[in-house]
């Protein structure tokens, strides 16, 4: 009879814990340090986006321009969407993992929201001289911007180097490289191949999606996965 | 009795067998990949608006000719499918099966001369539309060409062996 019962209670837990697993994204057991400052809504929101995305990217530029804006102010505002920013910068684009570091030293402050407008919609601009560093002062202010740079300046500065070599010695100092590695290691897994490539994770059933996706279609998505 | 002729021997107005057998062999396989193509895509595998979102991401529709796509394309690459395993009309199986492949082909050669960095969405989610891809639409739409070719040539053999 006791076996009987303490094979019953083993079921019970199993159940629970397997139940648990389900409901968890892969890419999301593990949080990254500074995850929710760059995170927008609510995370109990029934449905979780995360976006792997690299400020230099046109397409991600085009995502965020066309899409996200309008998802922000409509469906994480609402509630219904816990939308996550992801770093992957890609080795081709020379200032991406650099201004990812800006970035997340934004977020640090709680001011990611700004920046990450400011590097997108002056992308065009900053891409061909690197210049990123003066639109993110114009978003945050001076003050900020000090607080922000010297984050930034705890990193090696690597000068026209495109991503820094994980395995450096240096980067123990910099915690916004582990943060962005972190995020890399995330999108590694997924696997992301090419950016922007966003996964939707609605009653933790996961479901990918590579490259510039219009605000109407993504909504019909969201309309359709809340009403299942 | 007669030997068996040659593809290529055009003196002899019988259908030649290794051409009867190909165009039965690649019409069969072209069949497999249409239905597997539609299954991928059925709304009990894959939700209509998720597939949407591929098609989108090739950025030549506009919304409302989006979801429309994705709700019809796996029904018609399950027609066609059906009609290449059936395989009569032939010539009109064929043909469709060409036109077919034969824009999907485009599209992907579009897109990817285009840099857009997408998932190709031809066999469900997650595959990434690459160079892999080209070469096999390429291989694809070769095959539907050559069938093509040889239904009309099977018909061309009967009917000058008929008269």
């Amino acid at each position: 009879m006791a076996k009987r019962r303490a094979a019953a209670l083993w079921t019970v837990l199993l159940a629970i814990g397997f139940s648990t697993l389900a409901e968890t994204p892969v890419w999301s057991q593990s949080h990254g340090p500074i995850e929710i400052t760059k995170a927008y809504g609510s995370k109990t929101a029934p449905i979780t986006m995360e976006v792997f995305s690299d400020f230099e990217c046109p397409s991600c530029k085009g995502l965020y321009e066309q899409t996200l804006k309008m998802l922000i102010s409509d469906y994480v505002a609402s509630g219904k969407v816990y939308l996550i920013h992801r770093d992957f910068p890609l080795p081709m684009h020379k200032y991406s993992w650099k201004a990812a570091r800006y970035a997340d030293a934004a977020a640090e402050i709680g001011k990611f929201p700004q920046v990450e407008a400011a590097l997108f919609d002056n992308q065009s601009a900053w891409s061909t001289d690197g210049s990123f560093a003066k639109y993110v002062e114009q978003a945050v202010g001076p003050a900020d911007m000090t607080t922000i740079e010297k984050r930034v300046s705890a990193c090696k500065d690597d000068s026209g180097v495109a991503q820094p070599k994980q395995d450096e010695p240096e980067h123990h100092s910099c915690p916004l490289d582990d943060a962005i590695w972190h995020d890399v290691a995330l999108g590694n897994k997924v696997p992301v191949q090419a950016t922007p490539t966003f996964v939707v994770t609605y009653k933790g059933k996961p479901s990918t999606t590579s490259g510039v996706v219009s605000y109407a279609v993504l909504k019909q998505y969201f309309d359709y996965l809340l009403s299942h | 009795m007669n030997a068996p002729s040659s593809a290529l021997d055009m003196t002899n107005p019988a259908p030649p067998v290794a051409l009867r057998w190909f165009v039965t062999i690649g019409r069969l396989a072209l069949a497999a990949v249409f239905l597997f193509a539609a299954w991928t895509k059925m709304p009990w595998v894959q939700p209509p608006p998720l597939f949407g979102m591929q098609i989108d991401s090739y950025q030549i529709l506009g919304p409302g000719m989006v979801m429309l796509v994705a709700r019809t394309l796996p029904w018609f690459e399950l027609a066609v499918g059906l009609l290449l395993l059936v395989g009569r009309p032939l010539r009109f199986a064929t043909v469709v099966a060409s036109l077919t492949v034969a824009g999907f082909f485009a599209l992907v050669v579009r897109t990817y001369a285009a840099g857009l960095e997408i998932n190709c969405g031809c066999f469900g989610p997650g595959e990434r539309l690459g160079p892999a891809t080209l070469v096999r639409d390429g291989a694809f739409l070769a095959l539907s060409l050559a069938i093509t070719a040889g239904a009309f040539w099977l018909r061309r053999r009967k009917s000058a062996s008929a008269s």
